[in-house]
């Protein structure tokens, strides 16, 4: 049997309030009105945060984007023999040197 | 699971930057020199500057390779240079053991050591764009320099380790390369390979000219020029004369005019101490023999009439 899974209170909520009987006293109407007033303001709520989460979401995709675009033109302007070359003939995994040439070489000055 | 590694070697190599030193001058004619080199390069040609020794070869492959600001690969040459000398090889091992107790009932150890490749100097400036300084390169045999000719043409480094899965580098693009040699009559050089001369613009280099020299002598050594004239003059004119067996270069009015300002010795022909530097300086370009003792007395006489002309 398929049952159907509430993500918050909310919704168990929204489904207790679908499946009750109409108010019969104006006590009772009241009493509903208000819980909905409540339910009604928290779901504003939600739904703001979720249009926030959206934007921010949006936003970094944009950025993720426009950094991939830069990283492509360089890649592009590279010439294929900047991929770092495996120093090992066994075709075993080696350590890969981030560091910059300063530290790969020794530097030694030289006055002519 | 335990894992074990050594690298049995490692290897930092070293890249030269260079700077000119505060004696360094650079004369019109070094200018000029310079930047007809620096065209050369730029278009992607190997520079080679030819000449005999002390017309300055050296220094001007430096002050080129300086003007490129790029780091600096210099190799000498040498006879017992092989391909590996430039390029790199198979040098030290890395091991590694791995002793697998996962399962308590079954144990299982491996070891295995692989060859490290090493890249030496060629290989570097290939790769990150250095700029490459070989000198005096035809006292390395020409075999040894074969690899060169297909970076300097198709641009690309051949590996010869079969193993090896890059066996193929792209020359970087702003690898550069000048070459120095003398010229065939010396000791102990080989003819250059034609392929290689070849791919090569071959700048002959002579003796600079007068003001040059005195430029370069006062510079190095601290004189005047006023005064470094008269120590050049004795030495051009002993140079025009052909009578040694080595010709006396620039380096000697250096060494002469070194030696007289730390000793603060006269430029004079009337300071004997002065006269004596002059003739071990100049006279050690004549082979001594016994049967030649009349011959090195006439180039005594003929070097201090030299010295009284001009240091009077």
């Amino acid at each position: 049997m398929k049952t159907k899974k509430f993500r918050s209170v909310q919704d168990t909520i929204i489904v207790g309030h679908r499946n009750r009987s109409m108010p019969t006293t104006r006590k009772q109407a009241m009493s509903e009105l208000a819980s909905l007033e409540y339910m009604k303001a928290s779901l504003e709520r939600e739904l703001s945060i979720w249009v926030a989460n959206q934007k921010k979401t949006e936003k970094r995709l944009q950025q993720l984007y426009e950094r991939a675009t830069l990283l492509q033109e360089v890649l592009d302007g590279l010439p294929s023999q900047y991929q770092p070359r495996r120093c090992s003939s066994s075709g075993e995994q080696v350590e890969k040197n981030d560091e910059n040439d300063a530290s790969k070489f020794q530097v030694v000055s030289l006055e002519y | 699971m335990a894992v074990a590694s050594k690298t049995s070697i490692k290897k930092t190599l070293a890249a030269l930057a260079l700077s000119p030193s505060p004696d360094f001058i650079e004369t019109p004619i070094i200018k000029g020199l310079k930047e007809r080199a620096l065209a050369y390069l730029t278009a992607g040609f190997p520079v080679h500057f030819r000449g005999p020794a002390g017309t300055g070869k050296t220094t001007l492959a430096l002050h080129v390779a300086a003007s490129l600001k790029r780091p600096v690969m210099l190799i000498a040459g040498d006879e017992e240079f092989a391909t590996s000398d430039l390029i790199g090889g198979q040098y030290g091992y890395h091991y590694r053991q791995v002793d697998d107790r996962y399962i308590h009932t079954v144990h299982k150890y491996e070891e295995d050591a692989t060859q490290l490749w090493v890249d030496n100097r060629l290989t570097t400036a290939c790769r990150e764009g250095f700029t490459l300084v070989y000198d005096e390169f035809t006292r390395s045999r020409p075999e040894a320099n074969n690899v060169l000719l297909v970076v300097l043409e198709e641009h690309l480094l051949v590996l010869p380790n079969m193993n090896h899965k890059d066996g193929y580098i792209k020359v970087h693009p702003e690898f550069r390369a000048i070459f120095t040699s003398n010229p065939q009559e010396y000791a102990g050089v080989h003819e250059a390979q034609d392929a290689l001369s070849d791919r090569l613009v071959t700048m002959d280099l002579d003796y600079y000219d007068r003001e040059t020299e005195i430029n370069i002598t006062a510079a190095r050594s601290g004189l005047p020029p006023e005064e470094v004239e008269r120590i050049v003059d004795v030495v051009r004119d002993f140079r025009a004369s052909g009578e040694w067996d080595q010709a006396p270069t620039m380096r000697a009015c250096i060494m002469i005019a070194r030696v007289a300002t730390q000793q603060n010795l006269r430029l004079s022909k009337d300071d004997p101490r002065f006269t004596s530097i002059c003739l071990d300086v100049l006279e050690s370009k004549t082979a001594f023999t016994s049967q030649a003792r009349e011959r090195r007395a006439q180039q005594r006489k003929m070097l201090l009439s030299l010295i009284e002309h001009y240091c009077n």
